[in-house]
């Protein structure tokens, strides 16, 4: 299943990332990661407000992808 | 679990300093040229070596920028002890919301630039986006895909 970071940038630079098809915490471990790589193109945090999102909106965007993914990947039936 | 992080930026370059390289080398310093040069043509605005204050004095930045509506400039200079990015004008009888719009104008292109790059080095596929929103103003928005 892909990933997906989707980040808005406002017109002060404030900046909203949303992570999405993340299993478990893996979230957060690439959350480090994408801080880490900012910092190397010179985009430092000065502060930052997370908000986990629910089981049931992880799951809706699980499935909204699994779909999205079966759609361009169509599986062919033996008989084709 | 996924989740959803806002962060408060600021742009800063310093990793070639910290290597001990000139700020020049920073992988920040060709975004920011590519970010002036973004802003530049979003508000029909020409490059500059420098600005000029209220009294016509030039001052030399290592980018600026003059728009019909900020005919002094707007300057962007890098400290080359810290990598600290500093805007540079004299708004003394200028049109302050201009100036502000040139600033941020470069500090988004810059930062959307960055968080690109910084996607891209970890793998992921990218694609940009607008969005113009009536109080908040125009987004971009940078889609990561792995």
């Amino acid at each position: 299943m892909s990933r997906k970071i989707n980040v808005s940038v406002d017109r002060r630079g404030q900046v909203k990332t949303d992570f999405v098809g993340f299993p478990g915490e893996d979230c957060f471990d690439e959350a480090d990661n994408l801080l880490r790589a900012l910092r190397h193109f010179g985009v430092q945090v000065v502060s930052a407000d997370t908000v986990r999102k629910s089981a049931s909106q992880t799951e809706a965007e699980r499935a909204g992808l699994a779909d999205i993914e079966r759609r361009r990947n169509p599986v062919k039936s033996s008989g084709d | 679990m996924s989740h959803i992080t806002t962060l408060k930026t600021k742009i800063k370059l310093e990793t070639a300093l910290l290597a001990g390289h000139e700020v020049e080398e920073d992988p920040g310093w060709e975004l920011l040229d590519q970010a002036v040069k973004t802003a530049a043509a979003e508000l029909g605005g020409e490059l500059t070596t420098g600005i000029r204050d209220y009294y016509g004095r030039r001052l030399r930045c290592d980018w600026g920028m003059v728009t019909p509506d900020s005919p002094r400039g707007v300057g962007v200079k890098i400290s080359r002890d810290s990598g600290q990015v500093t805007f540079v004008y004299d708004a003394y009888g200028c049109d302050e919301r201009a100036i502000q719009r040139i600033c941020d104008t470069i500090v988004q292109s810059y930062t959307s630039l960055a968080v690109a790059a910084a996607l891209r080095s970890l793998n992921y596929a990218v694609e940009f986006e607008e969005e113009s929103h009536p109080v908040d103003g125009r987004k971009i928005l940078v889609r990561g895909v792995l």
